[in-house]
Formats: C-alpha cells, sequence, structure tokens
C-alpha cells in the first residue's frame, strides 16, 4: 500500500510539473501573439528573420583545479571531439548543446525577440557555475526563465530555473552573466563574470553529509544551506581562416562559505584554462 | 599617351571601352594585334594575401598587404585604391615593383595599377576579398557563452 501510494505522489508530481511546464509555454505563447500585434499596431514590421545556425566541430584541451580534497590538485581533460549547435527557427523554437562543461545545453521556445531584448522558455541541461569536472550521477533536466538584453559588443543574460523535470527536489537556481567582447585587430577578445545562486535543495545533492561514516571522520556531518558561485573568464578566438577558429580561455570560480565548509571542498574556487580549435561548417 | 607605347593586348584592361572612341579604336587595334604581340608580358598587379578573414559578419578585418607589380615597358605607374583618387605609391622608370602596407577594411577592395600620366587608364586591377567564419551576429554566438 505504501509502495502504491508513494508511485501515485510521484505520478501526481509529475502531471504536476507537465501541466506547470504547459501553462508557463501557454503564457509564453500569449506573450509573443501579444508582442506580436503590438507590433504591427505601434511599431514597424520587423522584417529581419531572427532565425540563425551554426555547426562547428573541434578539440578541445583543458586543465582545472577541482573542488574537492579527495582529489590532485590539478587535473586535465580534453575532448577530442567536440561538438558545438546552435539552432533557432523563425517560428521561436531554438536548440543549443555542446559548450565543454555546464552551459550552453538547452531546447527552448522565444516568444520574445524585439530590438535588444528576448525572453525564452526553456528546458536545459546542467547548471552553470557548479564545479568544473563533476557529473551528476544523474542527468538533472530543469525547466526555466531566461531574459537576454543585447547592448554594443556586450549581452546580459538571466535565468530562473524552478523546476526539475526529473527530479522530486526541484530546488532553485538563479543565473544571471555579462560578457563583453572587444575587437583587437583580428582577435576577438571575451570577458565574462558571473553569478549563480543555488538553493538548499539542489546544494544537498552536492555538499551536504547525511550519515557519519565512523570509517571516514574526515567527512563530519554537513548541511549545506543555500550558496553562490561566482565567475570570471577571459577568452580569445582567431579566425585561421574561413573554417577554422582557435579559441582559448581562463577562468576562476569562487564558492560561498556554504560551499566552501562542506567536508568535500577545501578550496575556495576552481581555476580553468583552455585551448582549442573548431572547424565551423 | 601612355597606350601609344605599345599595341594593346586582349589582357588589358576592359576600361579601356569606357574611353574616348579613340580608346575604343585603340582596343580594337589591340584585339588584332595579339596573335603578333602574344608573347609579350601583360601588365600584371598581385597581392598577397588574397582574403582577409574576420571572426563575425561586419566585423572589421586587418592585414598587411604585399603588392607586386610588373609591366611590358618601363615608364611611370601608380597603385591605387579603385575608390581613391589619390594614389598609395607611385615609381618612375620601372617596369616591376613591389610595396606593403597595413589595411583594415570591411568590405573587398580593389586595387588598380593605373599609368602616372594617365591615371585613369587601368593597367592591371585585383580585388582582396573579404570574407567571415560565423554568419551569425556576433551577439547571438556572445549570447550562447552565457547559457
Amino acid at each position: 500500500m505504501e509502495i502504491n501510494q508513494s508511485l501515485m505522489n510521484n505520478h501526481s508530481m509529475t502531471i504536476k510539473k507537465i501541466t506547470l511546464c504547459a501553462y508557463v509555454l501557454f503564457l509564453a505563447l500569449s506573450a509573443k501573439n501579444l508582442s506580436a500585434s503590438e507590433n504591427e499596431s505601434t511599431l514597424a514590421p520587423q522584417n529581419e528573420s531572427q532565425a540563425y545556425s551554426f555547426f562547428e566541430i573541434g578539440a578541445v584541451a583543458r586543465a582545472y583545479t577541482p573542488l574537492f580534497n579527495s582529489r590532485d590538485t590539478f587535473e586535465t581533460d580534453s575532448q577530442p571531439l567536440t561538438l558545438r549547435f546552435g539552432i533557432k527557427w523563425d517560428n521561436g523554437i531554438f536548440m543549443n548543446f555542446g559548450n565543454f562543461g555546464t552551459r550552453g545545453n538547452g531546447v527552448g521556445y522565444n516568444f520574445y525577440d524585439y530590438g535588444d531584448w528576448e525572453f525564452d522558455a526553456i528546458v536545459h541541461l546542467g547548471l552553470s557555475g557548479i564545479e568544473i569536472g563533476r557529473t551528476a550521477s544523474v542527468a538533472d533536466f530543469r525547466f526555466g526563465l531566461r531574459a537576454t538584453h543585447y547592448s554594443d559588443n556586450g549581452v546580459f543574460r538571466m535565468i530562473a530555473s524552478p523546476v526539475s523535470i526529473n527530479s522530486d527536489d526541484d530546488g532553485f537556481y538563479l543565473g544571471s552573466w555579462y560578457v563583453k567582447n572587444w575587437q583587437i585587430r583580428n582577435w576577438n577578445i571575451h570577458a565574462i563574470t558571473g553569478a549563480s545562486y543555488f538553493s538548499a535543495d539542489i546544494m544537498d545533492n552536492r555538499y551536504s553529509t547525511f550519515f557519519f561514516i565512523p570509517e571516514r571522520p574526515e567527512f563530519p556531518n554537513y548541511k549545506a544551506g543555500q550558496g553562490v558561485v561566482l565567475e570570471f573568464e577571459v577568452g580569445a578566438s582567431y579566425a585561421l581562416n574561413r573554417d577554422w577558429v582557435f579559441e582559448a580561455s581562463l577562468g576562476q570560480t569562487l564558492v560561498s562559505d556554504a560551499i566552501f565548509d562542506s567536508p568535500f571542498v577545501d578550496k575556495r574556487g576552481q581555476t580553468y584554462a583552455s585551448v582549442g580549435i573548431m572547424y565551423v561548417f | 599617351m601612355f597606350f601609344k607605347k605599345r599595341p594593346l593586348l586582349l589582357g588589358d584592361n576592359l576600361y579601356l571601352l569606357k574611353g574616348s572612341p579613340l580608346l575604343v579604336l585603340a582596343a580594337l587595334l589591340g584585339l588584332l594585334s595579339k596573335p603578333i604581340m602574344a608573347k609579350e608580358p601583360a601588365y600584371s598587379l598581385t597581392t598577397k594575401p588574397k582574403e582577409c578573414v574576420s571572426l563575425y559578419q561586419g566585423q572589421t578585418c586587418y592585414l598587411t598587404l604585399d603588392f607586386d607589380w610588373s609591366a611590358p615597358v618601363s615608364g611611370d605607374y601608380c597603385l591605387f585604391i579603385k575608390t581613391n583618387s589619390r594614389p598609395m605609391q607611385c615609381w618612375s622608370k620601372e617596369s616591376v615593383g613591389s610595396f606593403s602596407q597595413e589595411f583594415e577594411t570591411d568590405k573587398d577592395l580593389t586595387f588598380e595599377l593605373r599609368s602616372r600620366e594617365a591615371s585613369d587608364i587601368v593597367l592591371a586591377s585585383t580585388t582582396l576579398t573579404l570574407s567571415w567564419v560565423y554568419k551569425v551576429p556576433n551577439k547571438k554566438r556572445l549570447a550562447w557563452r552565457l547559457f
């Protein structure tokens, strides 16, 4: 009986989440229709297509310092076949896939795209700011709303992600970033600064310990609470020719006390560097 | 007039046809003279590189261009950007020349070798092509770096 009750609860939770996502998408569609009618009545029609696509394949190598004290002080990894693609159709549906770490993977619907602003509903995989080199045992698909503002050679982006599609512990994830690009001769230099907030539910799965194991006294009982990660990155890209691009980046993260105090962590942040070449189709 | 110094060749630039009736006649004479003069070298102008690649569509491209030109007879020649009336560089009593210059451009550039005395006549030309890797606007690519 208890098992049946639990299954029913899970079933009911999933239906609730799907309903919530459908409701948000309905609101998104309504907002798009509203903005379209406003544009028709008060503004000049937006003839320029917002569709785009890119596809690239290449090799990237990266070195980073791990957060966890159970590992070496310096690690490397590489992706000899790094795949990236992004596509957005005129109807607003888009897919982005393939950044090296946790950013950039998602499928969504752009319900407002006018002038310097974009608003999307997005199902995304992974959380930016979460530690590099540590993959979750179960992929966490989340649903969120994303806002983007474009300025001269700069982009501000923010995401609020309150729902986990495949986990009962939703948690709340909030991220915001700003990237600025400079052109120095034929080099493109970018700098990113960002901050990510993780609610206690998300933190529990990564930094809390729930049971004291006498054989492992170095891991005392610890409840993490909510946490914040700050991100900084500078990078450079250079067109080797019309097909190949060289790119490199150097980054640093800083974690809040809730993460730093975890028995799994002994560093204030991570440093990483990556270098790669990509073939652009 | 410079073109009187030698018969015109088929390889000579068709800009001649934009000139006076005399020039048109000269061009026709040049066509007729082709079988006889086929072995005479023509005017040439080349650049290295021939293409400048920027990362994003619309960005300015920076490069140093090396020019090489040659003429069948020694004379006074100048190198022009097609849209400019002022020459970039001139040579006196030369039949070959080379030249280097830095450029920054966001569009294709055509360079022309002209006679100093008749600078409206284009003896040879070449075009630097501007191309780019990403056709996606720069801002969209930047946003993709974020999330």
